[in-house]
């Protein structure tokens, strides 16, 4: 269990995140990487809109990167070399106009990019630990979906660049 | 109007959080049946100013590392109570720090090094602890160590060593207090498997 910190989300960060299309380009230099994964939101209060992960090396002025999202797919094929956390994520619950979001503690295991490729970050599950009266909410690693699953979920987003290419060799070598 | 309903929840809040140990600078500030604990928290790499995001009723916590303390070993819970937080020592990010506490053995449950403090968003890093402090009841103050730990950037815990400083640190008290400067060495020693939170 990793202990989310639900926090009020702010218009400052639905804004720095809302607005990435499904769509991926081509990478802007070499040296970028595709990063993936999935939370399972279907005990959480709302669907998966954004996330985030925050990069801690090298130190950079704007550390935050938005990923892009799809029925539960989180995806980003823009990340440059360094180390990074993941960070925080959430939704929008259609019915009473609420913005969710959860900040993953900072002291986790986090993702070093060393180079250019595809890293799967993993698969998380959400969880209602709540009751009537309080909303609690944890998240957990999960077994699904697969990295190849959450492939096949995000390779139609990929048509048209050169993430196309790399994603169907990686499905080969998941077989 | 904004500002009274502000000040009376920061009023509340600090009552609320339970006392840090008193920082003594010599061993004619102690009361009856204290001791004067001399130690050091180092941090390789230390802490950078935007790991942190305190505000409000913490602002001095920025920068420091909060070692939690109590009579006998048990692992650090999460959340951490305010009952945990009670004795605290405030260990700087610079040099060492000197309390007094009361004249009896105690246990270093372990570091707490908040990172986010911002109303009622907390999350911290822990830093592992088990160090058992014996004292003496003819101490008077008593020199414990550096805690060396060494983490990567994902506050992973990668190390942790004592390092003695003592020569420097008596040679500092001697020039403070005088000849007769009745600093103890007394290095602490891992007296439980590190205590893990998550």
């Amino acid at each position: 269990m990793l202990k989310l910190i639900p926090i009020a989300a702010s218009a400052l960060l639905l804004a720095a995140c809302g607005g990435l299309s499904k769509q991926m380009e081509e990478p802007k230099d070499s040296d970028r990487s595709l990063v993936y994964g999935y939370v399972d939101m279907e005990d959480g209060p709302c669907p998966l809109d954004w996330f985030n992960m925050k990069q801690v090396l090298p130190k950079v002025e704007e550390p935050y990167w938005g990923f892009r999202t799809a029925d539960g797919a989180f995806y980003a094929e823009y990340i440059p070399l360094g180390s990074f956390q993941l960070w925080s994520f959430g939704g929008a619950k259609t019915f009473g106009n609420t913005f969710w979001t959860f900040k993953f503690p900072q002291q986790l295991p986090g993702l070093r990019i060393e180079k250019p490729g595809l890293y799967f970050v993993g698969s998380f599950r959400m969880k209602d630990e709540g009751n009537f009266f309080k909303s609690k909410y944890d998240i957990d690693l999960a077994d699904k979906p697969t990295e190849r699953e959450v492939i096949e979920k995000i390779l139609p987003y990929a048509k048209g660049t050169e993430w196309d290419d790399w994603l169907r060799r990686r499905l080969k070598e998941l077989k | 109007m904004k500002a009274l309903p502000t000040a009376l929840l920061c009023l509340l809040g600090i009552s609320c959080m339970s006392a840090k140990r008193r920082e003594v600078g010599a061993p004619s500030e102690l009361r009856s049946g204290e001791v004067l604990l001399i130690g050091r928290i180092k941090l390789t790499p230390p802490i950078e100013k935007n790991e942190q995001t305190i505000s409000g009723l913490y602002p001095n916590w920025r920068g420091k590392v909060l070692l939690l303390l109590a009579d006998e070993y048990r692992p650090i819970q999460s959340p951490v109570s305010n009952s945990d937080y009670r004795g605290r020592i405030e260990a700087p990010a610079e040099g060492e720090f000197s309390v007094a506490v009361p004249a009896a053995s105690l246990v270093i449950l372990g570091g707490v090094v908040p990172l986010t403090y911002v109303g009622q968003l907390h999350d911290e890093a822990f830093l592992p602890g088990g160090f058992r402090v014996e004292l003496r009841p003819d101490d008077v103050a008593v020199y414990i160590g550096t805690i060396h730990y060494t983490r990567d950037e994902f506050w992973q815990i990668k190390d942790v060593e004592v390092e003695d400083d003592y020569d420097r640190v008596h040679a500092d008290c001697l020039q403070r207090w005088g000849p007769d400067a009745p600093l103890r060495k007394a290095l602490v020693a891992r007296s439980q498997l590190e205590n893990r939170r998550r």
